[in-house]
């Protein structure tokens, strides 16, 4: 603990939500805690225009369930990527439409352009291309699964419960997933290799 | 190579969110809370030595909050004749001798009650209730007094099985939200399981008055404002709850009381913390609840951790008046 720190203990994530039932300010300390995050999560599937909006979403539809959520949970952090993670499913569409032109262009339309960043795209590796193939083509729920698991950095566990699925659905999901994403790259490696 | 670290690695150089972004949409997220804070029963900890009934008083959408009476001294300044309101439904005229006491202001209320028209709401109904009250003077200082030449109406839905509420914002955009645990509670399942014997009822107030800052009896006076400010309360429960307050201790009539809306009525009081006349006012012809005052009656000085607040004889620091209650299938709609 620092000297600074005028209280001397931090509330987890369960009791920030429950001291907001009577004092609904203290739920600003969650998006302190998780927007970042969130944010980056979302971007990185659909870009940051559509990011910006589930940010702000998340944290207004977290706000008014929060009477909802079952305080057993100290960490409010997969809740919060499942609701981001609904929210997504709006943008199913364009999110698999970004996959499908960096697969077929080599180029990722995603991050948006940003200077330094131009020459780093345009040399995006074979094996982008064909997990951007794998990912357009995953089904959506297993998409979640794995993108929660690889960009959330989500634990199996914390995946379950941002999905409000059993653990070994996850796990199941997870397999089939990477099944793919395995047969995509193992096609990019024999090309890569037959050069 | 690992297809999961591959995976890792696509997009990695994603941007974080910037500043701007943070703050636009942090700012939502407290303006969302702010409204929620407006109505939410109760509000946030706040001054040691400040009464229960104080924290209700902030919380509610219109805010008010109970009421009181006193002595039977008239009551400053209620001149106003009363008007004709739309409190709902006809009532029983009770016309002739003038209120004795606070046994008979409850006979009589309690009488008026039981035969009063009523349907209970479907589960998924919604009750309306719309509330013209005086706001704070201060934003700042939600336990100082109101201003009490402005006022503001405002209203608000709550579905009739208890799990969510509705209000309108000032652009008349509806918001649907969780109904927040409440303490007390006022919604419709918790008020019509109340018992409807009066001393029953008073058992089951006292013991759920836990941790009144005061004595339990204010805290009970305090609660049953609630219920009647916020809540529809079927005929027998409601009945049970008048015969209920001249059991209380410390519980007076007041002759002349006028609420928000300027309508004036007969009152049962309580005095909180012995500077404070919290007012329920009734109709004195219908005796169907009209809203509620609280004024200080004395100069005093309450301490609390965020530094003393001092109140001023004559000071309203609550002031509200149910202008209208009704049941609608939707939120939004109006009866």
């Amino acid at each position: 603990m620092t000297a600074a720190r005028p209280v001397g203990k931090e509330f987890d994530d369960a009791e920030l939500i429950v001291a907001s039932y009577k004092d609904p300010e203290t739920f600003a300390t969650l998006f302190d805690r998780y927007a970042d995050d969130i944010h980056r999560y979302a971007a990185r599937r659909v870009g940051t225009a559509h990011a910006d909006d589930i940010v702000a979403e998340t944290f207004l539809v977290a706000f008014r369930r929060r009477t909802s959520y079952d305080t057993t949970r100290r960490m409010a952090r997969p809740w919060l990527y499942g609701i981001a993670t609904n929210l997504l499913a709006r943008h199913r569409r364009e999110e698999e439409r970004l996959y499908r032109a960096l697969q077929r262009t080599g180029v990722d339309p995603l991050p948006e352009p940003m200077a330094n960043a131009v020459v780093a795209r345009v040399a995006a590796q074979s094996h982008h291309r064909a997990l951007a193939a794998a990912l357009a083509g995953l089904k959506p729920r297993d998409r979640d699964t794995l993108l929660l698991l690889a960009w959330g950095g989500l634990t199996y566990e914390e995946v379950a419960e941002a999905l409000d699925v059993p653990v070994g659905t996850v796990r199941s999901r997870i397999h089939r997933a990477r099944k793919k994403t395995r047969e995509a790259l193992g096609t990019t490696t024999d090309l890569i290799d037959g050069d | 190579m690992d297809d999961l670290k591959l995976l890792a690695e696509l997009r990695s150089d994603t941007p974080p969110m910037t500043t701007e972004t943070a703050r636009l949409a942090r700012a939502r997220l407290l303006a969302t809370a702010a409204e929620a804070e407006r109505r939410t029963v109760p509000a946030h900890a706040g001054r040691a030595g400040v009464t229960r009934r104080r924290l209700f008083r902030v919380a509610v959408a219109g805010g008010l909050v109970t009421a009181a009476a006193a002595t039977g001294i008239a009551v400053a300044g209620n001149t106003e004749k009363r008007t004709d309101h739309r409190n709902p439904g006809p009532g029983v005229p009770l016309r002739g001798t003038p209120v004795a006491n606070v046994v008979d202001l409850a006979d009589r209320a309690a009488q008026a009650a039981r035969t009063r028209p009523f349907t209970a709401p479907k589960p998924e109904q919604w009750i309306y209730i719309q509330t013209r009250s005086a706001p704070m003077a201060d934003p700042g200082e939600p336990n100082g007094p109101v201003a009490s030449r402005q006022r503001r109406t405002t209203a608000q839905w709550i579905r009739a099985d208890g799990k969510q509420e509705a209000t309108v914002d000032s652009n008349r955009k509806l918001t649907i939200d969780d109904l927040l645990p409440a303490e007390p509670r006022f919604d419709y399942p918790y008020l019509s399981s109340l018992p409807t014997d009066p001393d029953r009822l008073l058992a089951t107030l006292r013991a759920s008055a836990d941790e009144p800052v005061g004595p339990r009896d204010v805290a009970v006076f305090s609660n049953i404002g609630v219920f009647m400010r916020n809540g529809l309360i079927p005929p027998q429960v409601q009945a049970a709850l008048f015969q209920v307050l001249p059991r209380l201790k410390g519980v007076q009539l007041v002759r002349q009381a006028t609420d928000a809306a300027g309508r004036t009525g007969v009152a049962f009081a309580i005095i909180e913390e012995g500077y404070l006349r919290d007012e329920l006012i009734l109709d004195s012809r219908t005796y169907r609840y009209l809203g509620e005052r609280s004024i200080v009656i004395k100069n005093h000085v309450s301490h609390g951790d965020d530094g003393d607040l001092r109140s001023r004889k004559g000071e309203i620091v609550q002031w509200a008046a149910q202008t209208r209650i009704g049941v609608v299938d939707k939120p939004g709609q109006r009866p």
